[in-house]
């Protein structure tokens, strides 16, 4: 047993300037199987593997290498020695080529010139044996970030690593590249590699580890074979608190139709588009990415223009060509790109909560003192964790970002809420916590709220009822009673005229 | 709790650091010369920053907003003139400021059409306005300055009380407008929001082409009254006059510890900045400083006090992310 332990952690600490990251962290990467470290943002999982990796430099504790110590001070160290890195953001060199990137640092050389036919050689001996179809002159640029990935992949096995670390591998590649991701994984372990593959996401966890270790504020709190863990377990691991169930849903007496879009076109993205929304319910869109669900909403919100059919709301028909006429007629929403359309980075949480409502006294000057307590009032509610209510947006993880963003909206009193992919790129504790913000708004204030997602499970936990999209145009409806991930994938993925045909599906 | 009270504090220095500038500068610049620490010298520091300062505001609110206005130096020359021109002609003083200020609104209604409605970039359009107003006014005076603008130099040569300088009050009166517009109405808020995120600042509800299009119109207000005061110091109106200080406009708005990526700045800031360079011309003139050495020290000193507020502000924002990861890890345990 003992001989078969590949890479050893041992008390691993490791502290910044007033953070402790890392306290004692163990964990043993068997040889030849796939060891997954589980944890929220800012558990220290990165920190982690950048020591491995020589990057950072720990404090205390011991890295064993095949048994014996080992201590790098560089990357470039710790890849002698047999271990590659995968970062989460792939470093290359866009505008150089792939022979040119893979080389980059040991290119064969004499008295500083390069050898390019060796080179050349040599890639496509590493390619060939891959399996890979690249031309080396491609510049990478035009790659996509899975084939980027392969690419590394390939590259550390060329370069002989033993242990290969992913960091967040899945984090912005597709689901048909996540095949090709751990259909390569296996073929990796099967050669005996070891690989420690970082992530929070769960569905991938099961599928290809082999042993979990979870980490928590910088300590490795429980570390065992793949199948002693579930899904419940894992979180309550990594969140630290007992959870009996994620979703905090509830079933709610649902009111009246408030809200209802008729036959919305929009050239070449979506046709004949029509739902409806009862007060208090909680409808989700699932799709594949593509499907229009994201440009639906953005038409109706007024950032797109549609070219036909009906907005309405409690029967009135709405007249909606920008943002601020969305937002008057009491429809909200909080974009898929948080950064991009959400969050004013530079100027300060309060400022971010009061922008869409800001208090005017008297006289037409701002009131102040009333936007503070009723943005600390908000923030509190929200539970929004910063420095202060003065602190900039930027400068927060993306879950309370996103606390900040539906603070924002909260702050007006709306009735239709389109959430495009509320809980992308935050971490567990965090989601649950928008969760139970969704469900207190339907439930207190009576909101209708659209919910738009690519991760079917939070749907099926959430929502009242699932529109499903394919290719621009609704093609199915499914009530809570009925929900299945394999129901919704069906319809997700259903041709519209054959519906139109009553074809049975 | 020991941690917020040292943070809080170092906030404090960090928001007052162009003022604590400022302040050493002074104490410097008394222990160099004697004719420094003069209530003469002092206000005459003042006189002098007056003009550029008004233009400042105006940059001010435009950099902040994410853009930029580089129309507002030879605007203030055609503003300026004409409303000369006018009172040569109707002996009117308020006519005369109206039609000035009304002229500068519509120059800057006309570059914030073409920089909200068309999305031109406004470093293009305003360049462009630039050429256009000075030819503007060219063409109607042959190029020739106006001379005998008689009792029109108040504007620029009066005194409120006896003592201080109608151009002085005419730039804290600006100053404050700017201070009330930037932080108690919405439209300051709103501009902060739109130089820090555009497309946030749209998905949150602003008509953000509205908003930028009324920043553009202030621009040009304020460059118009610049220019008439400017016209009122000469004593003549000089079409030419005008023309480089929106360069000057935007060293005084950077120094005071505006962003040059938008969505940052302040009206007492843009102030102090201004005050800055002018304490820094006088001291070298004084100091016998030959003019063009002048411009060399000025050029490289404005460099370093830009990159010491970036460095502050860089190691600012690192400081906060990590009190905020560690409040985080704190309150989830």
């Amino acid at each position: 047993m003992e001989s078969n332990v590949k890479l050893e952690l041992n008390g691993i600490s490791k502290s910044f300037p007033g953070v402790k990251a890392l306290d004692g962290v163990n964990i043993r990467l068997r040889k030849g199987t796939v060891h997954a470290v589980m944890g929220e943002n800012g558990a220290g999982k990165s920190t982690l593997m950048k020591i491995i990796n020589g990057l950072y430099q720990k404090d205390s504790g011991r890295i064993l290498l095949d048994g014996k110590e080992v201590a790098f001070s560089s990357p470039l160290e710790s890849a002698e020695a047999g271990i590659a890195m995968i970062y989460q953001e792939l470093n290359y060199f866009p505008e150089l080529t792939i022979e040119e990137n893979v080389f980059m640092g040991r290119q064969p050389s004499k008295a500083g010139i390069v050898n390019w036919k060796a080179l050349r050689a040599q890639i496509h001996k590493i390619f060939a044996d891959n399996g890979l179809d690249y031309d080396p002159g491609t510049k990478i640029k035009e790659l996509s970030v899975s084939n980027i990935q392969m690419l590394e992949i390939v590259k550390a096995v060329a370069f002989r690593a033993e242990v290969i670390i992913m960091d967040e591998p899945t984090s912005s590649i597709s689901n048909q590249e996540v095949e090709t991701l751990f259909a390569a994984i296996n073929r990796l372990r099967d050669m005996g590699i070891s690989i420690l593959y970082i992530s929070h996401k769960m569905e991938e966890i099961f599928r290809i580890a082999d042993d979990i270790t979870v980490i928590r504020d910088g300590k490795s709190i429980i570390s065992g074979p793949a199948d002693e863990f579930d899904n419940n377990s894992l979180i309550t691991h990594m969140v630290g608190r007992p959870i009996e169930n994620i979703y905090p849903k509830e079933v709610i007496p649902l009111g009246d139709t408030i809200f209802e879009v008729k036959e919305l076109c929009s050239k070449d993205t979506f046709e004949d588009v029509s739902f409806q929304i009862r007060k208090g319910e909680i409808v989700g869109m699932a799709g594949l990415v593509g499907a229009g669900r994201t440009e639906v909403a953005r038409a109706i919100f007024g950032m797109e223009p549609h070219d036909s059919g009906e907005i309405l709301l409690h029967g009135q028909r709405l007249q909606i060509k920008n943002v601020t006429q969305a937002v008057r007629n009491k429809i909200l929403m909080v974009s898929e790109d948080r950064k991009k359309e959400g969050v004013v980075g530079v100027r300060s949480i309060r400022e971010n909560i009061a922008l869409a409502s800001l208090r005017v006294r008297k006289g037409g000057f701002l009131n102040l003192r009333r936007e503070r307590n009723e943005t600390q009032e908000m923030s509190n509610k929200l539970n929004v964790r910063s420095a202060g209510l003065e602190t900039a947006l930027g400068s927060l993880s993306g879950g309370n970002q996103q606390k900040v963003i539906l603070a924002r909206w909260l702050m007006l009193k709306g009735e239709i809420l389109i959430l495009d992919e509320p809980t992308r790129g935050i971490d567990v504790g965090a989601k649950l916590e928008i969760y139970q913000i969704m469900m207190n708004l339907v439930k207190e204030q009576g909101l209708g709220i659209l919910m738009i997602s690519s991760e079917l499970p939070e749907l099926i936990g959430m929502c009242d009822r699932i529109y499903t999209m394919n290719k621009g145009r609704v093609t199915g409806s499914i009530e809570r009673e009925e929900f299945s991930q394999e129901r919704i994938m069906r319809l997700a993925t259903a041709e519209y005229k054959n519906i139109q045909k009553g074809r049975s599906i | 709790m020991k941690r917020t009270m040292k943070n809080h504090s170092k906030s404090y220095i960090d928001k007052y650091s162009t003022l604590l500038i400022l302040l050493a500068m002074i104490i410097v610049c008394s222990l160099l010369s004697p004719n420094f620490m003069t209530s003469k010298n002092l206000m005459n520091i003042l006189k002098q920053v007056s003009i550029v300062t008004i233009l400042s505001f105006a940059q001010g609110m435009i950099i902040i907003s994410g853009e930029i206005d580089l129309s507002i130096g030879s605007l203030a020359g055609m503003a300026g003139t004409y409303s000369c021109i006018l009172y040569v002609a109707t002996g009117n003083l308020t006519l005369a400021f109206l039609f000035g200020i009304l002229l500068g609104g519509v120059i800057g209604l006309v570059n914030g059409f073409f920089v909200a409605v068309f999305e031109l970039p406004s470093f293009i359009v305003t360049l462009a306005m630039q050429t256009i107003t000075f030819g503007a006014i060219c063409l109607y005076t042959g190029g020739n300055n106006i001379y005998k603008i008689g009792d029109y130099n108040v504007l620029g040569q009066g005194t409120v009380f006896g003592v201080i300088p109608v151009t002085v009050v005419f730039m804290v009166l600006m100053c404050v407008i700017t201070h009330f517009l930037l932080k108690y109405t919405k439209f300051g808020r709103y501009i902060y929001a739109i130089g820090g995120n555009k497309e946030a600042a749209n998905a949150a509800g602003i008509q953000v082409r509205k908003i930028k299009w009324i920043t553009f119109v202030i621009s040009g207000v304020f460059a118009s009254i610049a220019g008439m005061i400017l016209m009122g110091r000469l004593n003549a109106g000089i079409p030419s006059e005008g023309t480089g200080y929106e360069t000057d406009a935007i060293m005084a708005t950077v120094v005071g510890g505006t962003s040059f990526s938008g969505g940052a700045g302040s009206a007492v800031g843009t102030l102090i900045g201004s005050i800055i360079i002018g304490v820094l011309n006088n001291i070298m003139n004084l100091m016998g400083v030959e003019s063009y050495t002048q411009k060399i020290i000025k050029g490289f000193l404005i460099i370093f006090a830009v990159l010491l507020d970036y460095k502050s502000k860089s190691k600012k924002s690192n400081v906060k992310i990590m009190v905020a990861a560690a409040d985080e890890n704190q309150s989830s345990k």
